[in-house]
């Protein structure tokens, strides 16, 4: 888990710092230690891999400015190792030659050690590197989303003319299969309300919405603003429903005598069929108690405590 | 689902905007976008047809200032309204923290307004969740319309638990970031309701 740079961290960094000196030091005076030839160009290659892998594998979402960077740092943090070696292996054997000291920590057993505790002293600074923009990060993050990683997938399994375009995801009006049903708890929020009297539509408005075949010759005899009285027993129960939806048959009961022809009696289905009334005509007449709610009871997540904190955006 | 990185003191929330075809939740997501500080959004993701109805979805991540020292960050969608998209509209309520249901206002609009709701509550229950335990706020777009329905009656037909709702004119940016903060405000304390029951 990664944590933030702390004094903490600049003080284990500073130790491993000497640590890491102090052993180079003692490795070099080792005079029994095994001369392995490598060449320097050889040596730096595979020194500048292994700090290129550990950067890209600490700093999850590097961006490539950043792994420069982390490579660099640690490049210069092994530099400083090995000169701090030398500088004080110089100063122990009291050599007057800086570069015999320098020649002496390059040797494979130092080299080694410092390019270990290199890693160990540049490890809390690789909380510091920049990781990948927002744009490319946020691109990853809008990849890995619920709603679109997955989602792009399996839309297009599902429906692939939308994926790759001029489709749609239409359930085609063949496909009988049965819609999810939910027990609303809307339909138990509304109280039933009865209540007496009509409400007054204009019968303009009513005839509109009959089929022409049906408006009797007596139709033009009224005043188009003539009041169409609607019981309000008709109304008040479909009030959740966001419409207004009475029979034919209904509505011939109140329409003025001659306005309208009354559906024949052997056509059932006309007869039933529905006939849409202007809500927004209807719902101002309404009496207040037609649109009360009982009082909420605001499920557990709109409880907000006291302590919390509006959120803000940062708008211009 | 919502995210807590502790190590890096960051909250990551979806959030959806859900609601029917043309009522204003592309424009509610344009106005955010045009109106918040550029260091604190993304661009925005928008899938359109010629006449710009939505044809899978917009997306716009978003930063809001710190709550508690923790970075906060939501990912807005929007959900095509057209009826026939409703496969997609499930796929983007996926793992949604919180909806902000737009209600188009005027009178003509009634019935699609519920039956895009009762489409969301379907569209919940298919992934096991519901309005119980999904925040959601609902706004009441396009009051600035002549024809538009009175708040009482859009509360009894929409919103009978009486959650928090506003009124809005997405187009003039009335309204918007209202609706945003406050479904943020309440995912967000529904996160720390959670966190404190041990559920998440």
């Amino acid at each position: 888990m990664r944590r933030e740079f702390t004094a903490i961290s600049a003080f284990s960094m500073a130790i491993s710092f000497v640590a890491a000196v102090v052993l180079c030091i003692q490795i070099a005076q080792v005079k029994s230690a095994p001369e392995w030839q490598i060449s320097g160009v050889t040596a730096w290659v595979v020194e500048v891999a292994i700090f290129g892998t550990a950067v890209y594998a600490w700093r999850q979402g590097i961006s490539l400015s950043g792994w420069i960077l982390g490579i660099c740092l640690l490049v210069f943090v092994r530099l400083a190792l090995a000169t701090g070696a030398a500088l004080g292996l110089a100063l122990v054997q009291n050599l007057s030659d800086f570069n015999v000291a320098l020649d002496r920590t390059s040797a494979l057993g130092p080299r080694i050690c410092a390019a270990l505790f290199a890693l160990m002293v540049f490890y809390p600074l690789r909380l510091l590197l920049p990781v990948r923009t927002y744009s490319k990060s946020r691109k990853r993050r809008f990849a890995e989303s619920a709603a679109v990683g997955t989602a792009i997938a399996i839309a297009g399994e599902g429906d692939p003319a939308l994926v790759l375009g001029g489709g749609s995801d239409t359930i085609p009006i063949w496909d009988t299969r049965p819609k999810v049903s939910v027990a609303r708890v809307e339909d138990s929020l509304h109280p039933v309300v009865e209540l007496d009297g009509t409400i007054e539509v204009p019968l303009r408005a009513v005839l509109a919405q009959i089929p022409p075949d049906l408006i009797g010759e007596s139709a033009h005899e009224y005043d188009e603003s003539h009041p169409v009285s609607i019981p309000l027993d008709a109304i008040v129960p479909q009030l959740r429903e966001a419409r207004i939806a009475v029979r034919l048959g209904s509505l011939h009961d109140w329409l003025p005598p001659g306005t309208m022809h009354a559906p024949l009696e052997f056509d059932v289905e006309r007869e039933a069929s529905l006939v849409l009334l202007p809500l927004e005509l209807i719902v101002p007449q309404l009496p207040p108690e037609a649109l009360e709610l009982p009082p909420p009871s605001p499920p557990a997540w709109a409880k907000l405590s006291g302590d919390t904190e509006p959120v803000v955006f940062a708008t211009i | 689902m919502a995210s807590i990185n502790y190590a890096l003191k960051e909250i990551s929330c979806k959030i959806v905007y859900y609601g029917p075809g043309m009522c204003g939740k592309t424009t509610n997501l344009q106005h955010i976008h045009q109106h918040t500080q550029p260091d604190k959004r993304g661009n925005m993701v928008s899938l359109a047809t010629p006449g710009e109805r939505t044809l899978f979805f917009d997306f716009l991540p978003l930063e809001a200032a710190q709550i508690h020292g923790f970075r906060t960050k939501f990912q807005l969608y929007t959900v095509p309204g057209q009826v026939m998209y409703n496969s997609t509209r499930k796929l983007v309520l996926r793992g949604v923290d919180g909806i902000i249901f737009v209600c188009d206002s005027q009178w003509e609009k009634m019935r699609e307004n519920l039956e895009s709701f009762r489409n969301l509550q379907d569209n919940l229950a298919t992934y096991g969740s519901s309005l119980e335990t999904t925040p959601y706020v609902v706004q009441y777009n396009k009051r600035d319309l002549p024809n538009t329905a009175p708040i009482q009656y859009l509360q009894y037909v929409i919103n009978p638990r009486q959650v928090a709702a506003l009124e809005a004119i997405a187009i003039q940016g009335d309204g918007v970031f209202e609706s945003l903060s406050a479904i943020c405000t309440r995912v967000l304390g529904n996160l720390a309701r959670k966190q404190k029951a041990g559920v998440a």
